[in-house]
């Protein structure tokens, strides 16, 4: 009986090594780690759909900068770049609401602003993501020769575009051309003209090889293109002062096929959107993809359900000349508690423009797309580069925005240049002409800056030569980059 | 062979040993006695059961006696005589004899040096503990109504701090053990039966028999890579060997909220308006020009109504020799004390255990249960989208209806949202169903050699439905469309663990007990989210699918991960004066790269029991203990699959005429397959001492905590492109501290009192990050403050960081002969020119203050006399500081309702240095993120009392009822602070841990949050 009890003891506790056993041999698979939902990164960037999609990636970085982002979007140029200007006041709800734009609005930019962090991340996000098409797309094998050099190409444009924000809101940045490793991030800034450099040759590799929108079909609208390459370009080219260079380049544009879409009260409407006048555009819709933009929730007034932020100062409301249909295409009136009641329409929801407020996603998921480069900015840019060299060509140029901006008016609304204008008063003329076409659009701030009469105009509202030119890089960058981070002066 | 025996076998045992003892004793000594005879029956406090086996000593003689099964005696002693009454493990009661029948109730000993205590699978004698273990007994956790495990255990155990981070029903308290040792995940691990559980808000805290909490290194290495942050291991309550035991609890109570915070009247604030209006320069607001004409409008309890909370626990318990069973039923019901929240949840628990052979032994704890949670809208940082706070901001002299009775939109204050409207259009339903139990075989298989296999499950599924219509309070406040949002999730937690139990003595003086064991556990989530707007008119019961195709979203999200481990543990005790425990583990985990699969994490730990030495000779002090220990334990809470570098599915674009969407990929993190452990280093030297006859007990633990390869998300330069962190090794940080406990008991005649408290002062330091200066910048508050806190070498975690202001400028001249910063007025805030250049500026920042607590401690009273008892529980916490981010509105911001402390304002030289003026324009400069904000949080608070009425047995023997008590209870009654904000008891803000914020580095932040109650109940106890 003993026995069989030790049996029966031994048969138990043999059972349960064994079971315990067969645990530990079925269990450790069970500890490989699986990644759900993503692919792994070793497992990409091998066939020509991925090349795509990772191309789709680099363009979402300026949906995040220009929608998506909450502090990046206030960083736009739109807003941000607005803010503190002898156009726009900060708006809002009061004076101080929102700190990081009322740090703009007085001229008090803190190292810590949020808006400035966001502006320097999300910009280089996008370049890693165009370095990471650049930097392996070359090995993928395609059928379509011509497309992976078009994806090559538009991987070129949208790095020189995050790169040129970069530029012009710090100056000199750290240049990375490739995809880096941990442990290699720790760049110093290149100089500015190194800078732009990077973005020229980016710029002229795209103007080569991308096609003209013009010369696809409408599945092509929406991506970098030739038009968008050669804007940018004599945009780059315009900062620079390189004048020869805008006059080359927009001879090619001006080649193309693009025109002036007739009404310039369209243009900031949904019918607007890649009009034939349009060279770039950040596209955004309002469905329940919730790719759609916050600006409009940021500029409408308050009791639009917006923010009421950027609010034309009466300083940009007398530039007008009597009657310019531009006025009330740019600016409408809202009476609010605070402000100067006076708001940017180009990106207004109804009632002030067609876009509806959106119902999917939230009021930041609004359909607007917001306008890089139009043609009249382009013309604008050519007559500034050639008004001393060439001021009848100039003048032409000009006259071609007045034309359209009159419209069905008669000609003595916005009449035409006189042919006799020349030198400084013609000077003065374009550049009277980009601030009232492009109001609100977010170049009049590098405009005072390139052309020298930020100091002047600016001072009053709080702005110091010498410092306020360029934004601070965000503090935590510079600390963490151990001192090779070099701060902008007087920050 | 003893110890591993359940302790009502044990418990049977000593009866008999006892009884026969004393039945011999007595026999011989009774003969001789003279006396009248006094009888009566003795029995425990604890359940009101009869003790068998107690004895009874006429105090002066060698008289005696001894409880037969019914707890019944008979001693020879007349009146006047003094008898002490004892058993093993209750306290020593004297009582001078004033009657016949002498009916005695024995209280447990807490203390007790032969109790059993819990440690990682098994159990030891509290004697022969080499670690820190604080335990927690029954009695202690039933003294307060506690809604959660973690409420019951605060201010109970030295080094264990439990903060109340939201008033909101169910929400569940921030536990620490021994400070905060990780920037990641610091919560304990709760063990529940030994199945390691997700979510404490759904266990019933009346099932629970004791918790134990594990706070050292030798305690808690046994669970290796999950014990870094201690361990709290929950026993359920078993049925013993005795007739039935019907229990039937229950309490009311109503409750309204903590508030320390006062605002201004419709008066007061106009005036202030005003004020600012003028010193800005600007046109002063014409409607308030008589504010004392202005009527004032309550905001501040506009959402608020008296709360009411009720429970009812039923419980059966009992067995015989070969089974034993616990079944319970409990329903807690909580009405919040804010409009539109609320909690509910039913539990049924059974536990049984089946001698199925007289070796083997089988049992289950199983555990459903079901809660419903109603909350309302408290997101982000800003205080105001947070309800509960709102009322506080709202000007006022806006109404807060408009005249047909809906919530009407602030007047002054249009940031702020309408409080009554978000109570009634943004509220959140959220069910939780779970299951916990674990079944388990218990086989003698040789002498000595015990196994035991036990496995557990958990799982918990989320559900929201939430309708929410569409409404319009300002174009602020309003939903166009309605919207249909439904959420499921489902986690679950397998664990199966197997344990050979090894127990010999040899020698006489020899004894070893040596545990050897194997688990496996597997978690596993996922959940489902959709949502579709446009729900047509009509439709009574909506549902997800009446909704509109084209609006409809879902995401869904899987994560898995496992856990393959070995353990074992040796005990050895030489002649119960030198003690040894040495556990090793052995832990292989999913979420670490290929390289680093595996860790080990060892401990060792010795004791001394000086007291039971031949040369000891102190009569006063009859425990003395030297403990000394050294262990390592793990962390592995990082994201499942932080070794990979995946590619983000969701970096789409819009392309086409029609702007259809794009997927694109790209990586937002760079992986590191080289991560493993985060390893805690414990060294504990601890102390145990009782005194006269262990009336007096004291504790005391020196420990130094380091947590070395801290798993950080390395902040890389944002140049990468990647937009998150990678997770790496690296960072230190050390915990050093003190604990001290000191219990006192005393017994005078039908007076029973015992004081007891703890203390515990931690020091914190971070000793490295990721890289030389780096730091980790935490804390958003909304409005202008964000990186309110920084971790950085050198300091305590998440200090504050910011300004420094140091007065009020009272002049002009002031401003001018100082740092500038644009914009200053005389009436401004004067920030300290840290680095004595011409701005003020960012780089004048420093660290003004920390959240953590130079010491907390907690102190409670017990009395009882006669039927009466009387408990009393404080607890509180020492020199903390708090961020208080609801400053930014109610101390400045003059669109919005101010604190009364800004009627002290600035408002002409010599009348504040601390309160700057009214402005509507300096408000910016004025509200920097600076030492303004930062307030001492100390307080001391009652948590609890509670005086009870204890039926006499007289009266309860005509009824079916054996033991009835009646008591009144008050949660939080009073507390002392200078702190300003509603209430300075904060945990971890809920609403931070969004968007994988860092919650153990969110601390000391005030946004404005759901209060914490007081609460005022009625229970009653009784037992059939």
């Amino acid at each position: 009986m003993k026995l069989f009890n030790n049996i029966n003891r031994y048969i138990k506790y043999g059972f349960s090594i064994l079971i315990v056993a067969m645990l530990f041999v079925s269990c450790t698979d069970d500890l490989d780690s699986k990644a759900y939902g993503e692919p792994v990164l070793e497992d990409f960037y091998k066939n020509p759909a991925q090349a795509e999609q990772a191309l789709i990636a680099a363009y979402s970085s300026m949906s995040e900068i220009a929608g998506s982002d909450f502090w990046g979007t206030m960083g736009n140029d739109v807003i941000f770049g607005e803010i503190g200007t002898d156009d726009f006041i900060k708006g809002g709800r009061t004076a101080e609401n929102n700190a990081p734009l009322f740090e703009r609005d007085n001229w008090a930019i803190t190292t810590s602003n949020p808006i400035i962090e966001q502006m320097w991340k999300i910009n280089y996000k996008g370049i890693l993501f165009a370095n990471l098409v650049i930097e392996n797309v070359p090995n993928i094998s395609f059928e379509d020769e011509v497309r992976k050099k078009e994806i090559l190409a538009e991987a070129h444009f949208l790095r020189a575009f995050y790169y040129f924000d970069l530029v012009n809101s710090f100056g000199g940045v750290p240049i990375i051309s490739k995809p880096l490793k941990i442990g290699e991030f720790n760049v110093p800034r290149a100089t500015k003209e190194d800078s732009y450099k990077l973005i020229e040759d980016d710029l002229k590799i795209a103007i080569a090889d991308l096609p003209s929108r013009l010369d696809r079909d409408a599945s092509y609208t929406g991506r970098a293109d030739k038009g968008a390459a050669l804007g940018m370009m004599m945009r780059v080219s315009l900062y620079q002062n390189k004048m020869g260079q805008v006059e080359t380049y927009g001879n090619q544009l001006f080649a193309l096929g693009h025109e002036l879409t007739p009404d310039y009260a369209t243009i900031f409407q949904p019918e607007g959107e890649w009009n034939i006048g349009s060279l770039f555009e950040i596209n955004f819709s309002s469905d329940a993809s919730i790719l759609g933009t916050g600006i409009p929730k940021r500029v409408n007034p308050n009791s639009n359900r917006g923010g009421g932020f950027v609010q034309a100062r009466v300083d940009l409301r007398n530039e007008y000349e009597t009657n310019d249909p531009r006025f009330g295409a740019t600016l409408f009136f809202k009476d609010a508690p605070y402000g100067t009641d006076w708001y940017v329409r180009k990106y207004a929801w109804a009632p002030y423009t067609n876009y509806e407020i959106p119902t999917i996603g939230g009021d930041n998921n609004s359909a607007n797309n917001i306008r890089i480069i139009r043609l009249a900015d382009a013309y604008l840019m050519y007559a500034e580069a050639i008004y001393n060299t060439d001021p009848t060509k100039a003048i032409e140029y000009v006259n071609k925005v007045r034309t359209r901006a009159r419209g069905t008016a008669l000609p003595t609304v916005v009449p035409n240049l006189p042919d006799t204008l020349s030198g400084q008063p013609l000077l003065d003329a374009i550049y009277h002409e980009r601030r009232v076409e492009l109001a609100g659009e977010g170049f009049r701030f590098h405009d005072l800056v390139r052309t020298g009469r930020a100091e002047a105009l600016l001072s009053p509202y709080g702005f110091v030569k010498g410092t306020h030119e360029l934004m601070p890089l965000p503090v935590g960058q510079v600390t963490l980059s151990e001192g090779v981070l070099v701060q902008n002066p007087n920050y | 062979m003893k110890l591993n025996k359940l302790k009502t076998k044990k418990r049977l045992l000593s009866h008999y040993v006892f009884m026969l003892f004393f039945t011999i004793f007595c026999t011989t000594i009774t003969v001789q006695a003279q006396n009248s005879e006094i009888t009566g029956i003795v029995t425990s406090v604890d359940d009101g059961m009869p003790i068998p086996g107690a004895a009874i000593i006429k105090v002066g003689t060698t008289t005696g006696a001894v409880t037969n099964f019914d707890g019944e005696y008979t001693i020879d002693a007349k009146r006047g005589d003094v008898l002490q009454f004892s058993y093993l493990g209750m306290v020593t009661k004297t009582i001078t004899v004033v009657q016949s029948p002498l009916n005695v109730a024995l209280e447990s000993d807490i203390q007790g040096l032969d109790e059993v205590v819990l440690v990682g699978y098994g159990k030891v004698k509290k004697s022969d503990i080499t670690g820190s273990v604080s335990s927690i007994s029954a009695k202690q956790l039933t003294q307060t109504q506690s809604t959660s495990i973690a409420q019951a255990i605060q201010g109970r155990a030295a080094g264990v701090s439990v903060t109340k981070s939201s008033g909101q029903p169910g929400s569940t308290p921030t536990v620490r053990i021994r400070g905060v040792g990780t920037v990641n995940d610091a919560d304990p691990l709760y063990i529940v039966d030994g199945v390691p559980i997700n979510d404490i808000t759904n266990i019933n805290m009346d099932d629970a028999q004791s918790v134990e909490v594990l706070k050292d290194a030798s305690a808690t290495a046994i669970y290796g890579s999950r014990g870094a942050n201690g361990v709290v291991l929950i026993t359920t309550k078993l049925g013993s060997e005795m007739k039935p035991v019907i229990s039937y609890k229950t309490y009311i109570g109503v409750e309204n909220r903590i508030d320390n915070l006062e605002v201004m009247n419709a008066e007061q604030w106009a005036t202030t308006y005003n004020e600012g209006k003028t010193n800005d320069g600007a046109a002063p607001e014409p409607a308030f020009a008589d504010p004392s004409s202005l009527e004032s409008y309550n905001w501040k309890d506009a959402v608020y109504r008296t709360g009411t909370i009720e429970s009812h626990q039923l419980s059966i318990s009992g067995g015989t020799e070969k089974a034993s069973y616990y079944v319970s039923f409990g329903n807690l019901s909580q009405k919040g004390i804010v409009n539109n929240t609320s909690f509910k949840r039913t539990n049924f628990r059974v536990n049984n255990t089946y001698q199925i052979k007289p070796k083997i032994k089988v049992g289950h704890n199983l555990q459903y249960a079901n809660s419903k949670t109603n909350s309302v809208a408290s997101f982000g940082g800003n205080s105001n989208f947070k309800t509960a706070f709102i009322g506080y901001v709202v000007d006022p002299t806006s109404p807060i209806y408009n005249t047909d009775g809906s919530p009407a939109r602030p007047l002054y204050s249009t940031e702020i949202r309408n409080p009554v409207g978000l109570t009634i259009y943004e509220q959140t339903p959220l069910e939780k169903e779970s299951f916990l139990g674990n079944v388990f075989i218990e086989a003698d298989l040789l002498e000595n050699l015990t196994f035991r296999s036990n496995y557990g499950l958990e799982i918990n599924n989320g559900k929201v439905d939430n309708f929410q219509p569409a409404y319009f309070i300002s174009a602020e406040q309003n939903r166009p469309v309605n919207i249909y949002n439904l959420l499921r999730s489902e986690s679950r937690v397998n664990v199966w663990s197997n344990t050979l139990n090894y127990n010999i003595a040899f020698k006489e003086k020899h004894s070893i007990n040596a545990l050897l064991g194997h688990e496996l556990q597997k978690s596993d989530f996922n959940n489902v989210l959709a949502s579709r707007s446009g729900i047509p008119d009509g439709v009574e019961n909506p549902t997800l699918g009446a909704g509109a195709v084209d609006s409809s979203t879902n995401n869904g999200n899987i994560a898995s991960s496992s856990l393959l481990s070995f353990f074992g543990r040796l005990n050895y005790n030489y002649d119960e004066r030198y003690l040894f425990t040495g556990t090793y583990r052995l832990d292989g985990s999913s979420r670490f790269g290929k390289n680093n699969k595996y860790a080990q994490f060892p401990s060792l730990a010795l004791a001394w029991n000086v007291h039971k030495e031949g040369f000891y000779n102190i009569d006063a002090i009859n425990q003395l203990k030297f403990r000394v220990g050294w262990g390592e334990t793990g962390n592995q809470n990082i994201p499942n699959s932080a070794i990979f570098s995946t590619l983000s599915t969701s970096q789409n674009y819009l392309l086409g005429n029609d702007e259809t969407t794009v997927v694109g990929l790209a990586p937002l993190r760079p992986g590191n397959q080289d991560l493993k452990w985060e390893t805690t280093t414990t060294t504990n030297i601890g102390l145990d001492l009782a005194l006269l006859n262990n009336s007096i007990t004291f504790t005391a633990d020196y420990f130094v905590k380091t947590t070395s390869d801290m798993l950080l998300e390395s902040p890389i330069l944002q140049t990468s492109g990647y937009g998150l962190n990678p997770t790496v090794n690296a960072g230190e940080i050390e915990n050093k501290g003190l604990e001290f406990s000191l219990n006192y008991k005393k017994n005078i005649n039908d007076f029973f009192f015992s004081v007891g408290g703890n203390i515990s002062i931690i020091d914190n330091k971070v000793l490295s990050l990721a890289s030389k200066g780096s730091n980790i910048s935490t804390g958003f508050a909304g409005n202008g403050f964000q990186g309110i806190s920084r971790t950085e070498a050198g300091r305590s975690i998440a200090s504050f960081y910011g300004l420094e202001a140091i007065g009020i400028f009272q002049n002009q001249d002031e401003i001018d002969n100082y740092a500038s910063l644009p914009g200053t007025k005389p009436g401004d805030v004067k920030y300290r020119n840290l680095n004595g250049d011409t701005e003020i500026n960012d780089s004048d920042r420093t660290f003004i203050g920390s959240p953590l607590p130079d010491f907390t401690y907690g102190f409670n009273v017990d009395m009882t006399y006669k039927q009466f008892d009387l408990t009393m529980f404080f607890q509180g916490v020492q020199g903390n500081d708090i961020f208080n981010a609801t400053g930014y509105l109610l101390e400045g911001a003059l669109d919005t309702n101010l604190s009364t402390e800004f009627l002290n304002r600035w408002t002409g030289e010599g009348t504040s240095n601390s309160v700057p003026r009214a402005t509507f324009d300096g408000f910016a400069n004025n509200n920097r993120l600076s030492s303004r904000f930062v307030e001492d949080g100390s307080y001391l608070r009652l948590k609890n009392i509670q005086i009870g009425y204890n039926f006499q047995d007289q009266i309860l023997e005509k009824t079916f009822i054996s033991k009835a008590r009646i008591y009144l209870a008050g949660q939080n009654l009073f507390t002392i602070t200078n702190y300003n904000g509603m209430d300075p008891e904060l945990g971890v803000d809920e609403t931070q841990s969004q968007e994988g914020s860092r919650t153990s580095l969110d601390l000391g932040i005030d946004r404005g949050r759901y209060p914490s109650t007081r609460t005022v109940s009625l229970g009653l106890d009784i037992n059939f």
